[in-house]
């Protein structure tokens, strides 16, 4: 394998280019912005904590574990098919068509009169819970829904990343009870960047498993994260959204910062959708306040527009997510800069 | 890793799972990557959005990657080719300059001893600012060239197999580009004297 000297010399200029290429590099020092470094540098050490290929482990055996899945049921159900009396028009068709919950309920009562009859049998472990389970499954869907609406509400108000890791495996947020709402209000600067860019690396990797990955309100970009760089009149703002973009028929097209009187103090227009690179974060400025000057930070979405969680803050105090008033401002949907395109 | 390694070592061994590689790596190129795109695509925002797809694109492709070339001709090849992929999409075509090698005619390139060294020091800055501007009044292909020289430190052979161009076309591109800048540059009353004498 080669080893090579980083060389930023070269033997092959023409004649005319070896003063030109001396005064332009002179010349040329811009650099890429901190904050951009600093994601970028996070995401490189986000990718390190999931296997190799980027694949998780739930994604790797989610395909051989639907299989089984199907297996098991299908098995159940043929098991049942040949049982004495089993085809009856009343067995027959609800057994794996997801039902309402009251219909759900009946047939698994008249299930278990059914299998009563025949309880001496019931030794084929996959056969009873085929038709009992196919229920809740049904019942499931709905009352996740909600309670992601809940808990999106209540993460919101500590998404700044310090209940990421007990959200993660899908228990109760390790001393959530005993933090309290206006923590992140509280916290000061340097305490809440760091917590920033634990959540932007966490939630960068978390699997789709994870319940976190439910917490864009329906179809909504959510600001997940705000901090600011910079001096009075020239703030860089580094702002973390989640949005369920699609590609460009439907994705977050910009964050913005808006003074609580409407006025928009800036807009970041992103130029592509941000499938499969979710939350993402994006440095912009500069925005002319001062450090006193009360903001929102709020994202928007190419179809749906704005809605979804926002911060509210200034420099001076930090800021913390807060429940966007749903029509503030929302003449400002018009007002240029606007997108005008999308790459991707 | 040491921060001497080579940026192929390096690459390699942020595939293999040391972030300190990849820090030294960036550090390295964050520089000459920023000034390619910002100086190939308006406005900043855009630049710094493609700029930051090229390291996602680098990280997504960490466990696959071979020395079969020098890193940065990897790294800019990943560059152009996302430039290109922003072409198309914004406009479904490469800008109309892109492919433009029938300039016109070759300048009559500027003597060295016109392109003096400037007086001082603030001469010197406000050169190397004209000289910025004036790269960014170029075609695109001849700037893309020659960033690609300054920035990506690319070879003539590497550049054309890079955009798809002979390595003549692309040495035409870089000459019309370096005498367009020389001549920008150039004292005007002695380009004038000079032209005026007929030399």
């Amino acid at each position: 394998m080669p080893i090579r000297q980083p060389d930023k010399t070269r033997d092959d200029l023409l004649p005319e280019e070896r003063a030109l290429s001396r005064r332009y590099r002179e010349a040329s020092r811009e650099t890429s912005p901190a904050a951009l470094d600093q994601a970028i540098l996070a995401k490189a050490r986000a990718a390190l904590d999931t296997p190799r290929g980027g694949v998780s482990v739930a994604k790797r055996w989610a395909v051989p574990l639907s299989i089984a899945a199907v297996m098991v049921l299908s098995v159940g159900v043929v098991l049942r098919l040949l049982e004495p009396g089993a085809i009856e028009p009343s067995a027959s068709s609800p057994t794996i068509v997801p039902t309402p919950p009251a219909v759900a309920d009946r047939v698994a009562g008249e299930r278990a009169r059914k299998l009563a009859k025949t309880e001496g049998r019931a030794k084929m472990p996959a056969t009873p819970p085929a038709v009992p389970e196919a229920a809740p499954a049904a019942q499931w869907a709905p009352a996740r829904s909600e309670t992601s609406a809940n808990v999106t509400s209540k993460v919101e108000r500590h998404s700044d990343g310090a209940s990421l890791p007990a959200t993660r495996t899908g228990s109760t947020p390790i001393g959530a009870a005993q933090r309290p709402s206006t923590s992140v209000v509280a916290a000061d600067s340097q305490a809440r960047a760091k917590a920033d860019g634990v959540s932007a690396r966490l939630l960068a990797d978390v699997p789709a498993a994870n319940p976190e990955k439910k917490r864009v309100v329906g179809d909504r970009a959510e600001v997940i994260s705000v901090r600011t760089n910079g001096s009075p009149g020239a703030y860089e703002f580094v702002v973390g959204v989640r949005s369920p973009d699609t590609g460009c028929a439907n994705y977050a097209d910009w964050w913005e910062v808006v003074g609580v009187d409407g006025r928009l103090w800036h807009r970041q227009v992103l130029a592509h959708s941000h499938v499969g690179e979710q939350p993402f974060v994006r440095a912009s400025g500069p925005v002319p306040l001062s450090p006193a000057t009360v903001v929102w930070v709020r994202a928007h979405m190419s179809t749906t527009g704005y809605g979804g969680g926002a911060f509210k803050g200034s420099v001076e105090t930090g800021f913390a997510p807060v429940d966007l008033p749903a029509d503030f401002a929302a003449a400002l949907v018009t007002q240029p800069p606007l997108p005008q395109r999308c790459d991707f | 890793m040491d921060d001497s390694a080579s940026d192929e070592d390096l690459m390699l061994g942020y595939g293999a799972g040391d972030a300190r590689a990849f820090e030294v790596l960036y550090a390295r190129y964050k520089g000459p990557l920023y000034r390619y795109f910002v100086r190939m695509v308006r406005p900043t925002a855009t630049a710094e959005e493609l700029f930051q797809d090229v390291w996602m694109n680098l990280i997504r492709a960490r466990s696959e990657y071979q020395v079969r070339a020098k890193f940065t001709t990897w790294l800019f090849r990943l560059a152009h080719n996302r430039l290109v992929d922003h072409y198309r999409r914004a406009a479904a075509a490469l800008p109309l300059s892109y492919g433009d090698d029938n300039d016109e005619p070759l300048i009559e390139s500027v003597p060295d001893e016109a392109f003096r060294e400037p007086d001082g020091e603030l001469e010197r800055r406000r050169l190397g600012r004209r000289l910025v501007e004036l790269l960014l009044e170029l075609p695109d292909a001849q700037r893309e060239v020659f960033l690609l020289r300054e920035e990506g430190g690319l070879s003539l052979d590497e550049i054309a197999v890079m955009t798809g161009v002979s390595h003549e076309a692309a040495k035409s591109r870089l000459r019309y580009a370096l005498a367009k800048l020389r001549r920008g540059l150039a004292p005007p009353a002695r380009t004038n004297r000079r032209a005026l004498d007929g030399s």
